[in-house]
């Protein structure tokens, strides 16, 4: 059988892939992609039965991780909407009260964890290309990150506000 | 040149897989929250102003649908980076089932069709090939929902009337048959992991000595599978890949 001798380009580590593989194969070391020529020419056809149609596992990955960015999207979109519902609908009691702390404690902390996830992966992972990313994540992260700092940025500046004004009024008080 | 036919055939498909198919189980569990999430949603909108479904209910709801997607978005940064380390689907698995143990103790009662959620859980660990995963999804799945008995018998109702109203106590066989039910689950998604570790490694084997016959005979034709078929020259000392394994 045919085999070809590949480096992936990520690890570095040396891989044999048969002259049937598809052209982008992924590292069973460091599930980095790897583009693969194809057999050289000298090399002998093979002769017996062809490969079985089947997809390609970086295609399906990639496809896969292309319709998660929509729906990353979308759960955004509804989430918001759901929570716009939950503060509009909380009656004036201790329970209400306490749903509406529970909420903003779970968004903050939803929004503190993506954007720390986001930010550890870009100052940790220098050594990753764009290529190294699916179509479209790079830039879906990209904005993701953005915008959980924006809006942590504003909840900051809102809680200093917040806290220059009680700060103020205590004091005026004594 | 001649693939080896050891068990690094297994390792190297698994984990490759396993990644691939931990992608796939964020998409659908993406998917699953926001079906769920909209129908809850839509239930709100049509329910009347007094109804349970709205109110304490839907913000509890919210914020575990708000916890879930969070997981799912930061699987997704992770997957797409091709950062997928060992412990990431023992976490994600964990997590799901807290989710799920999470959304039937705010329906309050394990009689909540939201309690099959859990067949679910134990049917996804199959996706990552991990044997060990299953075992675990299956403990986990069958704890969540003992903890939702206990949870609903003590807290929801009470001790003692639990057991001194018949009515509102659910029967031990439902109990014992919804409990075996997720081993059974459990058992299959086993076998499924080891079935196709079974072919991967007869696959492997078979290719070996087709290999081996080329040079002396015409071999027999075999069926070659074109999706991955990258394989990993042995180790070298020292591991250059970066620390994602």
């Amino acid at each position: 059988m045919n085999f070809i001798a590949l480096v992936c380009p990520r690890c570095g580590r040396r891989l044999t892939v048969s002259a049937n593989a598809p052209r982008l194969i992924t590292c069973p070391n460091c599930l980095g992609r790897i583009e693969n020529p194809g057999p050289p020419p000298e090399m002998e056809p093979i002769a017996s039965q062809p490969p079985l149609p089947v997809m390609p596992l970086e295609h399906e990955a990639s496809r896969d991780a292309a319709a998660a960015n929509a729906g990353v999207i979308l759960i955004g979109a509804v989430l918001v909407l759901g929570v716009l519902m939950a503060l509009f609908s909380i009656t004036p009691s201790a329970r209400g009260y306490a749903g509406s702390f529970l909420l903003v404690g779970i968004v903050l902390a939803m929004m503190i964890a993506v954007a720390t996830v986001i930010a550890a992966g870009r100052r940790v992972g220098q050594k990753y290309t764009s290529r190294e990313y699916f179509a479209g994540a790079d830039t879906l992260l990209g904005c993701l990150g953005r915008a959980a700092l924006a809006f942590l940025i504003v909840i900051g500046v809102c809680a200093l506000i917040f806290l220059s004004i009680c700060g103020a009024i205590i004091f005026s008080i004594k | 040149m001649n693939a080896p036919h050891d068990d690094s055939a297994w390792l190297d498909a698994a984990r490759v897989e396993a990644w691939a198919g931990e992608i796939r189980v964020n998409l659908v569990r993406l998917i699953a929250i926001l079906l769920f999430y909209c129908r809850h949603l839509f239930e709100v909108f049509v329910s009347p102003a007094n109804s349970p479904a709205r109110g304490h209910y839907h913000i509890v709801v919210t914020a575990i649908a708000l916890a879930w997607a969070s997981e799912a978005i930061i699987l997704h940064v992770w997957l797409s980076r091709r950062q997928f380390r060992e412990w990431l689907k023992y976490a994600a698995v964990l997590w799901d089932t807290l989710m799920v143990t999470l959304i039937c103790v705010a329906a309050g009662s394990p009689a909540t069709p939201l309690a099959l959620l859990y067949f679910g859980i134990i049917a996804s660990a199959p996706l990552r090939l991990s044997l060990r995963l299953v075992y675990i999804a299956t403990a986990a799945a069958m704890l969540g929902y003992l903890f939702l008995l206990g949870y609903y018998a003590w807290y929801v109702i009470g001790f003692h009337r639990y057991y001194a109203t018949p009515e509102l106590r659910i029967s031990r066989s439902t109990e014992a048959i919804t409990l075996l039910t997720l081993l059974v689950c459990g058992l299959f998604a086993g076998q499924v992991v080891r079935q196709t570790r079974r072919i991967v490694i007869l696959g492997s084997l078979i290719r070996a000595v087709a290999d081996d016959r080329e040079g002396e005979a015409p071999a027999e034709p075999i069926p070659r599978v074109s999706a991955q078929t990258a394989r990993q020259e042995p180790r070298p000392p020292r591991n250059e890949a970066g620390g994602d394994r």
